[in-house]
């Protein structure tokens, strides 16, 4: 945070802010492009029928871990 | 093994029908660790079936997750009166182990009926259990239809994530 110029008094503050402002609600239009993007995602070798994912939950676990660990730094 | 290995062991056991969908279900389309998106529970979506939706609860039961309904738990007796209750008003029951494990039965996917997502799904392995996966163009596109903060927020994480297919596309 220093490293933005910003204390962390003026982060909390400015997410306050954010929070404050009316959110965006309702549905989303997806743009041609992206939906493109997600068939062709979808056909990647890894994502064939029968793929092993165990390793995402594998990932995910490890990140929790990591988090849960996590203390707020002065 | 896993804890959502376990249970899909348990579900599949139990010939219950249901679909990965949600965030989890998007994860376990991810190429690597950095398209993994973080959530807090995992969602599966099940057919408006009492009979379905009775044997996920007894699966559920048989590895020793609690059931809740709301933020209470489940009402006893946990029969087919009880699930079609519960069918008909769409509601939500959540299993956890109290320790962080949370997986939503959920019987509402925004835009989307059960047998046109269970139709087209894929299966993908976690620990050598098979698990139906919703496709990718469905719940994104779920999550556009329903259009919430959290929703929106994905979306736009999502998007960066396939920014390269997205740009190589010109």
């Amino acid at each position: 945070m220093e490293a933005m110029g910003l204390s962390r008094d003026e982060v909390l503050r400015l997410l306050d802010e954010l929070a404050r402002r009316p959110k965006p609600d309702g549905p989303v239009v997806l743009s041609k492009r992206y939906r493109e993007a997600v068939e062709r995602w979808e056909n990647l070798p890894e994502n064939a029928e029968s793929a092993d994912k165990g390793w995402v939950l594998r990932a995910d676990r490890s990140w929790r871990r990591s988090m849960a660990s996590a203390r707020l730094v002065d | 093994m896993e804890p959502f290995a376990r249970l899909g062991v348990a579900l599949n056991q139990a010939a219950v029908r249901f679909v990965v969908i949600g965030v989890a279900g998007a994860n376990l389309w991810a190429r690597s660790g950095q398209t993994i998106f973080t959530t807090r529970d995992y969602d599966l979506f099940l057919p408006p079936d009492p009979e379905n939706a009775l044997r996920a609860w007894e699966a559920s039961d048989t590895i020793g997750l609690g059931l809740l309904c709301g933020d209470e738990p489940l009402d006893r007796p946990r029969d087919r009166f009880l699930a079609q209750r519960i069918v008909e008003r769409r509601a939500l029951v959540r299993a956890t182990d109290g320790a962080g494990f949370d997986v939503d039965f959920t019987l509402v996917m925004a835009g989307f009926e059960f047998e046109e997502v269970f139709a087209r799904s894929r299966n993908f392995e976690v620990e050598g259990v098979p698990f139906t996966v919703a496709l990718l163009r469905d719940i994104v596109a779920s999550k556009a239809a329903a259009g919430r903060e959290k929703d929106r927020l994905f979306l736009a994480a999502h998007a960066e994530a396939l920014k390269s297919l997205i740009e190589g596309s010109d």
